[in-house]
């Protein structure tokens, strides 16, 4: 592992400070408050669950700390670069060097293969894994040229993860990411995940709606109607492998 | 009240719209050229048939050296002739106030009642019969030297200098293009007409009681080509040297290329933007229906049928189709209106009258349909393909396979972007033809056209430079001994001096026959060359005769073959020669043989008919106002003087036309460039909003879209210049007329200014494109699934 990376998981401030943070979409009569008013701390390292119903602001939360869209209000730091007030491009390589992301849908490049896509990133970034390497960690050594198309929903989310660890990202935002997949399929892709955060100390974020998920993170935080309501804080994180839906 | 399915198709449409608007625009261009074309074209034919049924312009024109009157009664008699006028032609030289150089004059005898081609008196009053000085002007003479009616001219008919009064400005059919006969292009300001009193005319050039013209109309049942003949028998007596058929009479002859070339342009062109049109209906809503695979699958999963579905989306084309020929028609006509004052000025037509063409209108929507209905096929074909099945599975991604590139072993060495495009271009070859095609003509359609201003320099240096390279041409009244010529050549300012004989002939092969001017060149000479295809001078054959590329075309003889030669003139000699070789002609139908061998043939000692000089340039203002008073002189062609009428007259015509042609080309680039770009963007906006997820730059995605596109180009450039290349061997062999021939040259620069349009228009468009992702929805874009 890189030291520099290694310096940056130990650092003691948090990686994601989040005061006041408000979101509406459209004006007036329509204007929907899909965030009103969130404050919220992630240190390093951590690994944190979000839980909520369908439309609570779950993904505009995750978005914008990825950086992928804009608050109405509030002030989103991570680290010392206050997202908030970054210009478009100060986000994009804020992006480019920082954040790895996985979504429900895989979003790869169909004309790509599976280490292609991974290479797509790793070329952008000076203290990248190799995309082989990022490939075994998720456990698709053996299919690194294989098209999308020709790789099942479960592969191809994990070639999504590969894509996402292999520039070995300080925080690492996952917006439901076993939605799409069957149970065993999916505990494969959070072991992936749990490795990334106990092996590289990445910052994780984990939008679930499947609260027995939960218990392999170190918190889970509760949202609805655009507002943390509760949270909770597990004792011991339990391991993947244990967990069935 | 409007159904969900009207609902849909006018948000598709409305979504759609810029790509739809970029269709019809191709569309309306190609209909638009139609349109204008024939229309224009239209209404010049029904102003010249209604102009020549109002001035009775003659079927047949003839010319003798003399005749007593009552030699034009057994005329009439002849089978098949209508009415016969007679009248005196003179030629003279025109001294113009105020300017060095005279013009050539030609005085026509004014005959009243209801006689053949009248003039059109546009101004002032016809002459007093009382007042045999009085005359009536061309009017394009008059306009072009700033002249008013009371002005007086001297003009020198037969040695004989003739003061003429303008009193009335006129138009005539015989000259609707007024140009001396052999000049290149018409120079009205160097071409003068005057219609005097007959009995003026008869005194000053000794032809009392007599006449040297003839015109003739036909009955409907006439037989043209024997009345010709048997009025030659008739005249025969009279030194007859003419009687030309209403087709060989130069305006009339001149009017009928010129239209005939209006008639290629609206014929030739238009196909080709309608092709393109329809190749982008094509790409356009072939991308529709791949994105709507899945809406379309449940459509007929809710019972709708193939025919239901497949006219939702034909109504796309429809409505396309629709705008392209409206606005097209619209824009034809507003062009054609725009251009018929133009030619009506250049034809000097009156009362053209805008005409509208329902034929080249109809025509035109039977091509739009046709062009939509190529483009509208294939889609179409799949959307009925398509099972109901497809609504209940997840689109899955498109698929790619490790192709020619990987093969090449290119995909290691190329960064993940380049791989994304080059894949692509190999996912879908047949539409990265298509584009690349369509770019190709718009860059073909350029240099098709702009090759003309090639042409026309090529033309320039030929004519005036390298075949003829005198400055002053002067044409004498008689054909006269060289000896005889001393008062010309011993002319202060008069550096060198050639003689040539030019005799009216005709010239045969086979049944084909064409009337020609016979140049008789001196062995030595040097100021008259002919050229070879390539343009190196050549020598003169022995006993042979050379004749135009153009000449051998319409004889269809080939070097070594033999052409009769009847001599039109004074004995009226007939010969049969070897065709010795192939000369480059750009100017009218001439054939040269040696200046001995044509006095041989005449039977007389050698004698010319044209002076070519060399002059210090100094004195050439000096010499023009002493051989105005030379009475040998009849005309006098300045090659400046020449030149510039030649680019001026010519290039102001074809600098309109190439305007639009330009604008036409590089509305196909747009179309072409925009809607691939544009497609390409919606195909893929979600691919692209990935890679700004990921923290590519808005320049690196703007790559992955764009650099298929300058692929294509580049693909595109040679293609198209090829096919321009061939376009304009096409036109130049399609606009080159009896009068000119238009060479087949493409300069480099033509190229250059050609590829620049269309990378420039391409890059405009690619522009327009990358500024939307800027806008792309990041996260919009992770929601949906497509
Ligand atoms: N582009 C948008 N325009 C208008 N409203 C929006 C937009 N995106 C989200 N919303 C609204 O914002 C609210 C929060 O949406 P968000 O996507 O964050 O919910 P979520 O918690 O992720 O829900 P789910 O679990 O269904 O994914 C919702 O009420 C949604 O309708
Ligand atoms: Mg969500």
């Amino acid at each position: 592992m890189a030291e520099a990376s290694a310096e940056a998981r130990t650092g003691t401030g948090p990686a994601f400070r989040v005061e006041g943070l408000t979101k509406v979409y459209g004006m007036g009569e329509v204007a929907v408050h899909a965030l009103r008013g969130v404050d919220l701390e992630i240190p390093t390292g951590e690994l944190v669950f979000i839980l909520g119903t369908s439309g609570s602001g779950k993904s505009t939360l995750v978005n914008i700390l990825g950086g992928l869209d804009r608050a109405t209000e509030g002030r989103v730091f991570f680290r010392d670069l206050e997202l908030t007030a970054a210009s478009d491009r100060a986000l994009t390589f804020y992006r480019r060097d920082s954040v790895g992301f996985i979504f429900q849908m895989y979003n790869l490049m169909p004309s790509l293969t599976a280490r292609e896509n991974v290479a797509l990133v790793t070329e952008i970034d000076r203290d990248a894994m190799r995309p082989e390497e990022a490939l075994a960690i998720v456990g698709l050594e053996d299919r690194l040229n294989h098209f999308p198309a020709q790789l099942s929903g479960g592969e191809q989310q994990r070639v999504a993860i590969a894509r996402a660890i292999a520039k070995q990202p300080e925080v690492l935002l996952c917006d439901e990411p076993t939605g799409a997949l069957d149970s065993k399929t999916g505990i494969r892709v959070l072991e992936a995940i749990n490795k990334v955060n106990v092996e590289l100390s990445t910052t994780v974020v984990v939008i679930s709606h499947n609260a027995d998920m939960a218990a392999i993170g170190d918190r889970t935080l509760f949202m609805s109607d655009g507002r943390i309501v509760n949270e909770t804080r597990n004792a011991r994180r339990q391991a993947p492998s244990s967990l069935a839906w | 009240m409007l159904g969900a399915r009207d609902m849909k198709f006018l948000r598709d449409l409305w979504r759609l719209k810029t790509q739809y608007a970029a269709i019809a625009m191709v569309l309306a261009c190609g209909v638009a050229m139609t349109v204008m074309a024939f229309s224009a074209l239209n209404a010049l034919s029904e102003a010249r048939e209604a102009y020549y049924a109002e001035t009775r312009f003659a079927d047949v024109f003839v010319n003798l050296r003399r005749a007593p009157m009552r030699a034009a009664r057994p005329l009439a008699a002849i089978d098949g002739v209508a009415t016969v006028d007679v009248r005196i032609e003179e030629a003279g030289l025109v001294d113009i106030p105020g300017r060095a150089r005279p013009a050539t004059g030609r005085l026509v005898s004014l005959t009243d009642g209801d006689s053949l081609n009248r003039v059109l008196l546009t101004e002032g009053r016809r002459p007093d019969p009382d007042r045999p000085t009085e005359a009536i002007a061309l009017e394009s003479f008059l306009e072009a030297n700033d002249m008013r009616l009371g002005t007086t001219l001297n003009v020198l008919v037969r040695g004989r200098l003739l003061p003429l009064r303008i009193v009335g400005a006129g138009r005539s059919p015989e000259y609707v293009l007024a140009a001396e006969p052999g000049s290149l292009v018409p120079d009205p300001s160097a071409y003068a007409v005057f219609w005097v009193d007959e009995k003026a005319l008869a005194a000053a050039s000794d032809l009392e009681d007599s006449f040297n013209s003839a015109a003739l109309t036909l009955t409907a049942a006439a037989d043209p080509p024997a009345v010709q003949a048997a009025v030659k028998r008739e005249l025969a007596p009279y030194g007859v040297t003419d009687a030309i058929l209403r087709a060989d009479q130069p305006s009339h002859a001149y009017l009928e290329a010129e239209f005939e070339q209006l008639f290629t342009i609206g014929l030739v062109l238009p196909p080709i933007f309608l092709l393109v049109a329809g190749f982008l209906v094509q790409s356009v809503l072939a991308r529709q229906f791949e994105t709507e695979r899945t809406q379309i699958g449940l459509m007929k999963a809710f019972g709708f049928t193939n025919a239901e579905v497949g006219a939702h989306y034909a109504r796309h084309a429809a409505a396309t189709g629709t705008l392209g020929l409206v606005s097209g028609v619209f824009f034809g006509l507003w062009l054609a209106s725009a251009i018929m004052g133009l030619y009506a000025e250049f034809y000097r037509l009156p009362d053209v009258a805008f005409a509208l063409s329902w034929p080249a209108i109809g025509g035109a929507t039977l091509a739009v349909a046709i062009a939509v209905a190529i483009g509208v096929w294939r889609p179409l074909a799949r959307v009925v393909a398509i099972p109901p099945a497809v609504a209940m599975s997840p689109p899955a991604p498109a698929v790619y396979r490790r192709g020619l590139l990987d093969r090449l072993g290119l995909a290691t060495v190329l960064d993940a972007l380049s791989q994304i495009v080059l894949r692509t271009l190999e996912r879908w070859p047949a539409r990265a033809a298509m584009t690349a095609f369509g770019l190709a003509l718009a860059l073909a359609s350029l240099v098709a056209t702009v090759f003309f201003f090639d042409s026309i320099d090529r033309m320039v240096a030929r004519a005036f430079f390298e075949a003829n390279r005198w400055q002053m041409s002067v044409t004498l009244a008689e054909p006269q001994p060289l000896r005889a010529l001393a008062p010309i050549t011993a002319l202060p300012g008069v550096i060198a001096a050639e003689g040539t004989r030019t005799v009216a002939a005709e010239i045969s092969a086979g049944a084909k026959s064409k009337r020609i001017g016979l140049i008789g060149l001196p062995q030595e000479a040097v100021l008259t060359v002919p050229l070879d295809p390539s343009g190196e001078p050549m020598g003169l054959p022995a006993n042979g005769v050379i004749i135009s590329t153009g000449l051998a075309k319409r004889l269809g003889v080939e070097p070594g073959e033999r052409v009769r030669l009847s001599v039109l003139e004074r004995s009226r000699p007939q010969v049969t020669l070897r065709v010795g070789a192939l000369s480059e002609e750009l100017t009218g139908l001439t054939a040269f043989i040696g200046l001995e061998e044509l006095s041989r043939l005449m039977g007389e000692p050698p004698l010319v008919s044209t002076l070519n000089l060399l002059v210090a340039e100094d004195r050439r203002d000096g010499l023009y106002a002493l051989l105005k008073r030379t009475p040998l002189v009849v005309g006098v062609e300045d090659r400046d003087q020449a030149v510039t009428a030649f680019t001026e007259e010519l290039a102001e015509g074809i600098f309109v036309t190439m305007f639009f042609y330009v604008g036409f080309a590089a509305a196909i680039a747009f179309g072409v460039a925009y809607n691939t770009a544009r497609i390409a963007l919606s195909e893929r906006s979600r691919d692209l909003a990935s890679l700004r997820v990921l923290g590519f730059t808005t320049g690196e995605t703007a790559y992955v879209l764009l650099a298929e596109l300058g692929l294509l180009t580049l693909a595109a450039l040679p293609v198209g210049a090829i096919l321009g290349y061939w376009g304009a061997a096409y036109f130049s062999s399609a606009f080159s007329t009896e009068f000119y021939s238009v060479p087949l040259v493409v300069s480099s620069q033509t190229y250059g200014i050609s590829v620049a349009v269309v990378v420039v228009t391409v890059a405009l468009s690619a522009l327009v494109v990358a500024w939307r992702i800027r806008r792309l929805d990041l996260v919009g874009v992770l929601k949906t699934r497509e």
